[in-house]
């Protein structure tokens, strides 16, 4: 799918710290995950599903989340995931990098000539 | 970093391993399922929605497949860590558990040191000498061909029939003829010139053995034609030592007994063929009808040969003897008889001689371990069953019976290890000791080492070890763990449970029944042992100095009587030395060689063909018997005059000889014919043990050594004091007759005489040990299971004691629950002991391998040990004072 204005393609690693991020307030299974970040970004931020997976199963593998089946909302077995220590600790340094980064970017894009 | 499973996971009760792909899946459909339903509740059609809801997942099967390697690969990463975790858990019990139980540790840890230790050196001395091939390319297929017949014992070749043999024999690709000098020839000069082995080679020895020199070559046909063949190969320790491994070898002229040769070649180190002190091969072009007579009927050569691929020993046999019974019926008056062959690998033809004792020494140390085993599982079925608090304890608290196992047998393993390496440090002593016991008389000594194959082999003799003195009680503690059981019965504190004890009975029996087999069996060779030693070897060796050495030739125009005066002159000089009692020459003094066999006949007994009767032939000097020590038994000795031309050809035959031959008659003044010499016998003398120490000489005929004077001298002097101190004085006087002899050996006799037994003794010490070990594994066993016995019925026993038991009474009664299956372990060992010590039969000398007197001594013995050992600690559960066992 071809990033458009509403449903910008997420720039790589820029995923991964938004899942930690909607981990922090709690476990989430996946699809609670990609509605919070569509809803958050004021839909603006559409992760796709063959992005979403396999950077859920590559965080548990770094060790930075783990999952346990879980019932959801609607009664049906779930995965969810939540952080673990190092995740929390990860989300921090990539929350801050990452906010020195897009200030930096914004403050290029508007500056003026000269 | 690999970083540990969550906390979470860890208390997770146990499941079976995860599906990964089915998590996956049921994951994945959770997500589509969901937006399907969000999607409706906005308001699509169902089918709208699935169409959408895929659309805008993509491609699932990649996703899934993506999804699926991480987590895969996550699983196994993590079940390892798990894995290494518990093991690394278990290893730190262990090891804690075991340091707590210091004395427990160090017997055990010291029993399984002895057993794994001598059990692998006993396999590093099988596996060098014989398991691993010989220093050959394609080792087996070289054999050794032996030519016999009907009544024909000589087994070598002429030089006309090896050409046959190689010309005609489709089966073998080298046939070589060789023949190895008893003592050898001269190297060096005065003062200490040293004989070195040589050996004469033909041309298809080295193809057939198939090593090639390390330097230079070996020979070609053109180096062994007449003419050009004065040259030499030599061996690696003769390059080193007396060349001193000069790189510029090749070409340079050697000495040896005034000879000159050039070297062609060095062959590789561990090139032994045919003896391990081979040290130079000559071409057998250089010997001529001097040395080892002419045509066919002069046999003289080993044959060594290679069979084709693929070609049996069968096969070369039956190809061998047709051309045999071809050649026989061409030449009948030299091959007549010499129709059969014996082939074998010539690995087999090395250490067969040992191979039966080597195995049965295997075995033997096959049961020291399984006593060593068995004593352990009974040490730690003790210690299981005192642990048996502690252990319901864990299962109270949930610990698994597999986990409990696990523990256990981790334990084990951790102990089997520890014992292996102490083992191997047992084993590397063990392997030094051994072969500075075998002397150089186990063959292939050299190639006995600890190397990675026999690590190998101790590393799975530990583990197989663990396994077997760690499994069943392992079963047992875990099975009787049921946790109930175990803690009420200690609490009441009892007699350890009904099976433990009857487990602990089958394995003291057991051990005894081991025990008295190896114990049989030590005590048959040692007797076996004694009785060779002790046997009269129809001489008396002590106070004798041997010297064997080769008389130098006589000078091309010496008169034929030059020979017998230079050595009456040498054998005059020697007598004169001070100190010297008595001195005799012979060609090989008894047990240093063969004397010569031929066949003779006796007036008025016709033998039936292919039956002539063989006398051994021993030429002796004046004075000889004396020097020996052998008695004379009836007629005279030889002396001076003896078979000169007055005298006539003239012998003194051993006992047996006049015996067998004349029986009823007296022997001396009778006759003999041998080579067309005819006889007469002037005395009897006593029969040696010429040849072997085991066997008493058979038909042996002494006759004056100007009869038969052979280069190959063998030199005898009775002392007053110790030999030894002699040999100086002895060598200075014949040098003073023959400048610059040369020496094969000097030795006091009772050296020789205990080297004849060295073999035996190898044995005989081993198979002593490894009872001496069992007996000790055996009696430390019954001690340990009798005296926790006595503990665990110490409060029972004092309640008898003050109820008015006499303490002798609580003493039998103590005693004979230890002696029980120690009763039942003697009889199945008598059972065992006389079906298994029939392997030893050829072993042993004068001693029948069900010899009743062994048999009832070493019954009495364990017995005895048994009862010491179950007394000590009977005694004491009669003497401690009630009142303090029923107030604790």
């Amino acid at each position: 799918m071809p990033p458009t204005a509403e449903n910008l393609e997420l720039l790589q690693g820029t995923l991964d710290v938004l899942i930690l991020k909607t981990l922090s307030w709690g476990p989430r299974h996946g699809y609670a995950v990609a509605r919070w970040l569509l809803d958050t970004s004021d839909d603006v931020l559409r992760v796709e599903e063959g992005a979403l997976y396999p950077a859920l199963h590559r965080l548990e593998d770094r060790g930075l989340i783990e999952s346990e089946w879980g019932l959801s909302e609607n009664n049906r077995r779930a995965k969810y995931y939540q952080l673990t220590r190092a995740g929390r600790q990860q989300l921090r340094t990539k929350a801050s990098t990452w906010s020195r980064y897009a200030a930096a970017v914004t403050k290029v894009l508007a500056a003026d000539a000269g | 970093m690999p970083r540990l499973p969550g906390v979470r996971r860890l208390f997770r009760l146990a499941r079976d391993r995860r599906d990964v792909g089915a998590e996956v899946d049921e994951e994945l459909a959770f997500h589509v399922d969901m937006l399907v339903h969000d999607l409706i509740a906005s308001g699509r059609t169902p089918d709208e929605a699935r169409r959408e809801a895929c659309e805008r997942f993509g491609d699932v099967e990649a996703v899934r497949q993506r999804c699926f390697d991480i987590s895969t690969h996550r699983e196994a990463r993590v079940r390892r860590i798990e894995l290494f975790a518990t093991l690394g858990h278990d290893l730190k019990y262990a090891a804690r558990s075991l340091r707590r139980a210091p004395g427990f540790t160090t017997v055990v840890l010291l029993t399984l040191a002895l057993g794994i230790g001598a059990t692998t050196a006993m396999f590093s001395v099988v596996r060098g000498v014989l398991l691993r091939p010989l220093p050959y390319p394609q080792a087996d297929r070289v054999v050794r061909i032996t030519p016999g017949g009907p009544g024909k014992d000589h087994g070598t070749l002429s030089a006309i029939e090896l050409n046959d043999w190689s010309r005609d024999l489709t089966t073998l690709s080298a046939v070589g003829g060789y023949r190895q000098w008893e003592t050898g020839s001269v190297y060096g000069d005065a003062p200490e010139p040293i004989y070195v082995k040589t050996a004469h080679v033909s041309a298809g020895f080295f193809p057939a053995l198939g090593t090639r020199a390390a330097l230079g070559r070996t020979f070609l046909p053109s180096d062994t034609a007449q003419g050009a063949n004065h040259v030499a190969v030599v061996s690696h320790g003769f390059w080193q030592q007396q060349l001193g491994g000069d790189p510029q070898v090749l070409g340079r002229t050697i000495r040896l007994s005034d000879e000159s040769y050039t070297v062609l070649g060095v062959m590789p180190a561990g090139f032994d063929f045919p003896t391990p002190e081979a040290a130079v091969w000559l071409p057998t072009s250089l010997l001529g009808e001097d040395d080892v007579g002419a045509g066919r009927v002069a046999r003289w050569m080993d044959v060594v040969a290679r069979a084709k691929p693929g070609v049996t020993p069968a096969q070369v046999r039956a190809d061998v003897e047709t051309l045999e019974r071809r050649l026989a019926e061409s030449y009948p008056e030299s091959n007549a008889g010499w129709t059969s062959a014996d082939v074998q690998e010539v690995r087999d033809t090395i250490v067969g001689p040992v191979r039966r004792g080597l195995l049965v020494l295997l075995g033997a140390v096959g049961l020291v371990l399984l006593v060593v085993c068995v004593n352990v599982a009974n040490l730690m079925l003790v210690r299981g069953t005192a642990r048996e608090r502690e252990l319901s304890l864990r299962a109270a608290i949930g610990a698994g019976r597999t986990r409990i196992m696990r523990l256990l047998l981790t334990e084990s393993l951790l102990l089997a290890i520890a014992g292996g390496m102490l083992g191997v440090l047992v084993a590397w002593w063990a392997v030094h000791a051994l072969v500075a016991l075998s002397g150089h008389y186990l063959p292939r000594a050299a190639d006995i080492r600890l190397d990675g194959t026999v690590l190998a082999f101790a590393v799975a003799v530990s583990l197989l070890t663990g396994a077997l003195f760690g499994l069943w009680p392992a079963l047992r503690a875990s099975a009787s763990t049921s946790s109930a059981v175990g803690l009420r019965e200690d609490a009441r504190g009892s007699v350890g449970s009904g099976g433990a004890n009857r487990a602990r009975a089958l394995l003291v029996s057991t051990e005894v029944a081991l025990a008295v087999m190896l114990v049989v069996s030590a005590g048959l060779m040692v007797r076996s042992f004694e009785r060779l030693t002790s046997a009269d070897p129809g001489f008396r060796p002590e106070n004798v100095l041997l010297l064997r050495f080769n008389f130098p030739d006589p000078p091309p125009d010496a008169p034929p009587s030059f020979r017998t005066e230079r050595r009456e002159r040498v054998v005059d000089r020697v007598a004169q030395v001070p100190g010297v009692v008595a001195v005799g020459a012979t060609k090989f003094a008894p047990l240093t060689g063969h004397g010569e066999t031929v066949t003779f006949t006796v007036p008025g007994q016709p033998p039936k063909p292919g039956e002539e009767p063989q006398v051994t032939l021993l030429p002796a000097t004046p004075g000889y018997f004396k020097a020996m020590g052998i008695p004379l038994l009836a007629g005279q000795d030889i002396d001076a005059s003896s078979g000169d031309s007055a005298s006539g050809p003239v012998a003194v035959v051993s006992r047996q000889m006049a015996e067998r031959i004349w029986p009823g008659q007296p022997a001396v003044g009778q006759t003999f014919t041998f080579l067309g010499i005819t006889t007469r016998v002037i005395g009897v003398a006593g029969d040696v043990r010429n040849a072997r120490l085991d066997s008493l000489g058979g038909l042996d005929a002494y006759v004056p050594d100007r009869m038969m004077p052979r280069s190959a001298m063998s030199l005898v002097v009775r002392t007053k004091g110790d030999p030894a101190q002699m040999a100086n004085a002895v060598r200075a006087a014949i040098r003073e007759v023959n400048p610059g002899q040369a020496f094969a050996e000097v030795v006091p006799f009772t050296k020789k005489l205990s080297e004849a037994a060295s073999t035996q003794r190898f044995f005989t010490v081993l198979v002593a040990i490894f009872g001496a070990l069992a007996l000790v594994l055996a009696a430390v066993g019954l001690y340990g299971v009798v005296s926790y016995t006595v503990r665990q019925r110490e409060r029972e026993m004092a309640v008898r004691l003050a109820l008015g038991a006499p303490p002798s009474r609580v003493m039998a009664l103590m005693l004979r629950q230890g002696m029980m299956p120690v009763v039942i372990g003697l009889a199945i060992g008598l059972v065992a002991a006389v079906a298994s010590t029939r392997v030893l039969r050829s072993l042993l000398y004068e001693v029948s391998a069900s010899d009743p007197a062994t048999y009832v001594a070493v019954l009495v013995l364990l017995g005895a040990v048994a009862l010491v050992a179950s007394w000590v600690p009977a005694r004491g559960a009669a003497m401690v004072p009630p009142a303090r066992v029923l107030r604790e």
